[in-house]
């Protein structure tokens, strides 16, 4: 009998025993992995989750001493009710690190306020295509049809890309090239962004590479992506939309010179010509 | 140090280099950009009243590359009508100046010129 002073019309006692033989292992795994997951997974989307980071932190410790228990009844015996408590604890722990992945999922919406974030990704955005065997020629019928729909809707980078829309990542063999969004009108003229192979422009600092103080511009507007045919802009469901050369655009190829209109704030892409083949331009221009 | 005064004209001498205030200038939307070696990418904003270049302080356009001269060359930009034109001019540089292979001394910039100074090649570009 480890527990004695308990009464026995109290179900607490059993529920201990089996906290303590197998619940405390399950209890653990849940909440750590809970813990690991929503800390990176928000690193990733780069969402803030420090309310859920913590309480599923906290959860996990609260479940250790447990598991220390377990191992060592003991030290548990010695104790007296405090593993009863800490049994009770680690029970409403997993409970609350459920929750916690429960209300993260559906609470990066809330917090990111875009759509993008909360398709499930299955391809990572970072893939390296270089190694990948790329087909000499894609058939055009290959390509996907450019999408002009109305300014609502998003594009979906969570679906699997084909070879053209991959992003291409930089080797030593063939460099980042040389590229830069130039802020060309208000107290920010004149600033420069050099782009890299994935670049999100916003209003917010915390969930962009570029950003600037414009109350017009989305929080999430637009993303620069480095792909076969160069750099590609895409609107993010931005409230205001994605203009280039005074044209509403879902998704483009950015060439030299042109003016890209977030909210209020004009951009003005550059990129110096290297002769690079696989950044030359893939036949037909895609948009609309 | 010595500095080498290219004597005659005063505009060009290393003293007349105006210092570089950040975000005062009106910013001309024009720049040299570094196309090799480990400092690729670098751009430098050109400024209308005047951008020196060379091998040592105080050029607004440092190079660590010996082959450059410490006061090397100069870009200047130039008003016509509502856009602005920038030059390039040679100080009188040991190695010279090439602009898209062709040696300069005084040369007006396009857009994705290739300026060759010393080993280091740059690349004018403006929006």
């Amino acid at each position: 009998m480890p527990f004695p002073s308990l009464p026995p019309w109290l179900d607490v006692y059993t529920l201990v025993l089996a906290w303590y033989r197998w619940g405390v292992a399950a209890g653990l795994a849940v909440t750590v992995v809970t813990t690991l997951w929503i800390f990176f997974d928000s690193q990733r989307r780069q969402v803030t989750a420090t309310v859920w980071r913590a309480l599923s932190l906290l959860a996990a410790l609260v479940v250790v001493p447990g598991a220390v228990f377990s191992l060592a009844p003991d030290l548990a015996l010695s104790l007296g009710r405090l593993p009863v408590v800490l049994a009770l604890f680690g029970f409403f722990a997993v409970i609350v690190a459920a929750l916690c992945l429960l209300l993260y999922t559906s609470g990066i919406g809330v917090f990111a306020a875009s759509a993008d974030l909360l398709a499930p990704e299955q391809e990572p955005l970072f893939t390296t295509v270089a190694s990948a065997p790329a087909p000499p020629s894609l058939p055009a019928a290959v390509t996907p049809p450019p999408i002009s729909q109305p300014h609502t809707q998003v594009v979906d980078l969570s679906q699997p890309l084909d070879d053209r829309t991959r992003l291409l990542s930089p080797t030593p063999e063939r460099p980042l090239p040389l590229a830069w969004l130039v802020v060309m009108n208000g107290p920010r003229a004149g600033k420069v962004f050099r782009l890299q192979e994935l670049n999100d422009i916003g209003r917010d600092s915390r969930y962009n590479t570029i950003s600037v103080e414009d109350p017009t511009m989305s929080r999430q507007h637009a993303r620069v992506r480095l792909e076969k045919e160069g750099f590609v802009i895409y609107d993010l469901a931005s409230a205001n939309g994605v203009v280039v050369n005074g044209q509403k655009e879902q998704r483009r190829r950015l060439e030299n010179g042109d003016r890209i209109l977030l909210g209020q704030t004009v951009f003005g892409f550059m990129q110096v010509k290297e002769e690079k083949p696989e950044l030359q331009p893939a036949g037909s221009e895609s948009t609309a | 140090m010595e500095l080498p005064v290219p004597a005659s004209d005063p505009e060009l001498s290393p003293e007349s280099a105006p210092t570089l205030v950040i975000g005062q200038d009106e910013p001309t939307f024009a720049w040299v950009v570094i196309l090799h070696g480990p400092r690729r990418g670098r751009l430098y904003p050109l400024r209308l009243e005047g951008t020196s270049l060379g091998r040592v302080p105080p050029n607004d356009i440092e190079l660590d590359d010996d082959a450059v001269s410490r006061f090397h060359a100069r870009f200047v930009g130039e008003r016509v009508g509502d856009r602005v034109v920038f030059f390039i001019q040679d100080l009188a540089s040991a190695n010279g100046t090439f602009v898209n292979g062709k040696r300069i001394v005084r040369e007006p910039l396009q857009d994705e010129d290739r300026i060759t100074v010393g080993n280091t090649t740059l690349v004018f570009k403006q929006l």
